[in-house]
């Protein structure tokens, strides 16, 4: 499960979204372009359309044999959303040796990563020179990991903290450079004056320290902030993420079998900090997304109360032969309101699979799955192919 | 999991020794002194574990049958049938080039089977003897019938998996995927009693429904041991093919799987058709009523098609797995067209 809600709501609007543009005799892109406000989701739709080949889309049931193929697509919304009540702390040590704490955890999205790459870009070092703490509440306060808010909220505050801490340095190192502090740049592990006259490596500056070390806490709460709404800790940007996703997908209208071919996701994400972990989370939105359309599915014994697919031999999830060709087209959408402008990506990339994947079916069978998931029971029943009429409860 | 002492038979004598007790006898047996004390004989290990972890079984001793060369061997018989030894994998079975021309339909249902990782590990006789899948069978929480409880779950539960045939008291599918194949063949086993006595049952005989017994899927008596499957030559003209549908395509329990066997005469006519349906029922399914529309036959889309149709008449499907029923008339379409090449 991935972006709890929004998925069961954007299935039943995305989907009547697409019933309301054939309806109206509409290509469900144009229709889009008439109804919705978001000029994010437009250029979307414009660049994933010309790459996923919409203009092949055929009318349903266009294929002879069983396997009917469809292509559908279908949006979703996310608020680029920030908690401000995340800080870390960065240090440079006199060894040379640079650190930031946070108490911002890893649940396998990388943010230690990102972590690295931003004090390191600030401070002209690589990543991998950077020491990464996080996940010990002895740190600073880190945000909490829901609604795709952490690297919105704790990658500004890193960059701030490695700025001012830089600028510490700078005071530090600048009688040994005979230039004032402000005449200095850090590049190449080097602190240098601007003319690149004079140098010192990062360690020969660090060394200069009159202390042990130089220590700088920074919290998202003191960046500047651009917020649209804020509550408490709570804030979301002035523009709302969007996401653009297209299905195509193969249904085999006597097993009832769908297997989905190919997703292009066109996503935005703020100012894309590490494309490639991004193209994971969408890789890994998509799939989710794709496993909530065609199999996922909590089953309750109704008589005993225990649940009787807790475990991932009857839990059904999508494995590596259900895996589409996936496509990610990542759009940069600055708004200019933080330290490193970027927003979330891995639940906004998991809201629009499945209503793209049941517009598809549609699109390939000309009827609609109206529930979840879309297994050979609920679509060969939509299909009015099981005798006796008898659906799944 | 509890523990339990662990030894590897050397030898089939050795195995025979170790007085084993079936694993459907110590379930049926727990928690009585029986079953505390039972010896269990191990193949691949894939059932045994699960059933372990789930609670369901806790052998006192466990005898390991993967060390016993003879039980790992594929070997052709004089006069053309095929021997495979009970310790043979599914992805030997999947990749031996024999069974791949002459039994076309097992390699494919053993190869389909499960994942690559399993087939390395899981063998054709564990397959075959493994409990069924039934969630209500799997839950601790659950005393079923065939676990010695007073009712079925499935038939006023979540039946989406079971079966739409021949639900005696329990609509448990037989979890083999192989023995569909089998079943189609005409296979039998060899099963070497205590005493050392062999004796031979066509596999169709040897799995039991639950009109003949709710708590058993076979015949295997205590101390006797599951030695081999015998294939019977292949007769001229023979074309077989196997089906699988699962919800998914890796990893997953079929939601049908149907082996079609045809002897085609040199005029292109059927002689005799064997169509097994897995999935279906308690024990795989004969469609006799399949069988008997393809014999005589050319074999060709609406005769495939009457013969799906023959096929499915009779099922009794429960309240959520009807939708198999059309699943298994175009399973039995297609695998019927692809024996005779016609896929």
């Amino acid at each position: 499960m991935r972006a709890p809600g929004n998925v069961p709501g954007a299935y039943a609007l995305e989907q009547m979204i697409d019933e309301l543009a054939i309806r109206l005799a509409m290509d469900p892109l144009a229709l889009r372009d008439r109804i919705d406000l978001s000029a994010v989701r437009r250029e979307e739709r414009r660049v994933g359309a010309a790459r996923f080949g919409w203009s092949r889309r055929r009318a349903p049931g266009s294929d002879a044999g069983p396997v009917k193929r469809g292509l559908g697509m279908a949006q979703s919304y996310w608020g680029a959303n920030v908690n401000t009540n995340a800080a870390c702390e960065v240090r440079i040590l006199r060894d040379g040796s640079v650190e930031i704490l946070s108490s911002v955890q890893d649940i396998g999205t990388g943010i230690g990563t990102l972590l690295a790459q931003v004090v390191a870009e600030e401070m002209g070092l690589r990543p991998e020179e950077i020491v990464v703490r996080i996940g010990d509440t002895d740190f600073p306060a880190g945000p909490p990991s829901y609604g795709s808010i952490t690297t919105a909220s704790i990658t500004p505050p890193a960059r701030n903290a490695a700025w001012r801490a830089l600028r510490e340095l700078f005071e530090a190192a600048a009688p040994a450079l005979g230039a004032p502090p402000e005449n200095l740049i850090a590049k190449g592990g080097r602190i240098a004056t601007a003319d690149n006259a004079r140098s010192l490596s990062f360690r020969e500056a660090a060394a200069t320290l009159r202390t042990d070390r130089i220590s700088v806490v920074a919290s998202r709460a003191d960046d500047y902030g651009g917020f649209a709404r804020k509550m408490g800790d709570s804030a979301s940007a002035r523009n709302a993420l969007g996401g653009v996703q297209f299905a195509q997908v193969a249904v085999d209208v006597e097993t009832g079998i769908v297997r989905v071919e190919r997703v292009v996701a066109v996503q935005d994400c703020g100012r894309p900090m590490n494309p490639r972990q991004i193209e994971s989370q969408v890789h890994g939105g998509v799939l989710m997304g794709m496993s909530y359309a065609l199999c996922e599915e909590r089953l309750l014994d109704r008589r005993t109360g225990h649940v009787l697919n807790a475990d991932l031999e009857h839990y059904k999830i999508g494995r590596s032969r259900e895996v589409p060709e996936i496509e990610m087209i990542l759009l940069e959408n600055y708004q200019g309101t933080s330290a490193t402008d970027a927003y979330g990506i891995a639940e906004p990339a998991n809201v629009a699979t499945a209503p793209a994947i049941a517009n598809a079916v549609f699109n390939a069978i000309g009827v609609r799955a109206r529930q979840l998931p879309m297994t050979p029971a609920t679509i060969l029943a939509a299909l009015g192919r099981i005798p006796g009429g008898r659906a799944r409860a | 999991m509890k523990g339990f002492a662990w030894t590897s038979a050397p030898d089939l004598a050795a195995a025979l020794r170790a007085g084993s007790a079936t694993v459907a006898a110590t379930m049926a047996a727990a928690p009585g002194p029986a079953a505390a004390n039972a010896v269990i004989l191990k193949a691949g290990g894939i059932d045994l574990l699960d059933l372990m972890k789930e609670g369901l079984l806790a052998p006192q001793r466990i005898v390991n049958l993967r060390g016993i060369p003879e039980l790992g061997r594929i070997a052709e018989e004089p006069g053309g049938a095929l021997r495979i030894g009970a310790m043979v994998t599914l992805a030997q079975l999947a990749g031996d080039p024999l069974i791949r021309a002459r039994y076309g339909a097992l390699a494919q249902a053993a190869g389909g089977s499960a994942s690559p990782q399993i087939r390395h590990v899981a063998t054709l006789g564990g397959n075959l003897l493994q409990r069924p899948r039934c969630w209500y069978f799997r839950s601790i929480h659950h005393d079923c019938a065939r676990k010695g409880g007073r009712q079925c779950f499935a038939f006023m539960g979540e039946n989406q998996y079971h079966a739409i045939f021949g639900q005696y008291g329990c609509a448990i599918v037989h979890p083999s995927t192989a023995a569909t194949a089998l079943v189609a063949f005409d296979a039998s086993v060899e099963l070497v009693g205590a005493r050392g006595a062999r004796r031979t049952v066509a596999l169709e005989n040897f799995l039991l429904g639950p009109e003949v017994d709710l708590q058993r899927e076979n015949a295997l008596a205590p101390g006797e041991i599951l030695t081999a499957v015998l294939l019977p030559a292949p007769k001229p003209g023979v074309r077989s093919f196997h089906l699988r549908q699962g919800e998914l395509d890796s990893f997953d329990w079929p939601i049908a799987d149907v082996a079609v066997v045809l002897e085609l005469g040199r005029d292109g006519a059927c002689r005799r058709a064997g169509v097994v349906l897995g999935a279906a029922a308690p024990v795989p399914y004969r469609a006799r009523g399949a069988e008997s529309a393809l014999a005589g036959q050319r074999i060709a889309e609406g005769t495939a098609r009457s013969a799906a149709i023959a096929a499915l008449a009779g099922a009794t499907p429960l309240a959520k797995n009807a939708y198999k029923v059309p699943v298994f008339e175009a399973l039995v379409r297609r695998a019927i067209l692809g024996a005779a090449g016609q896929a």
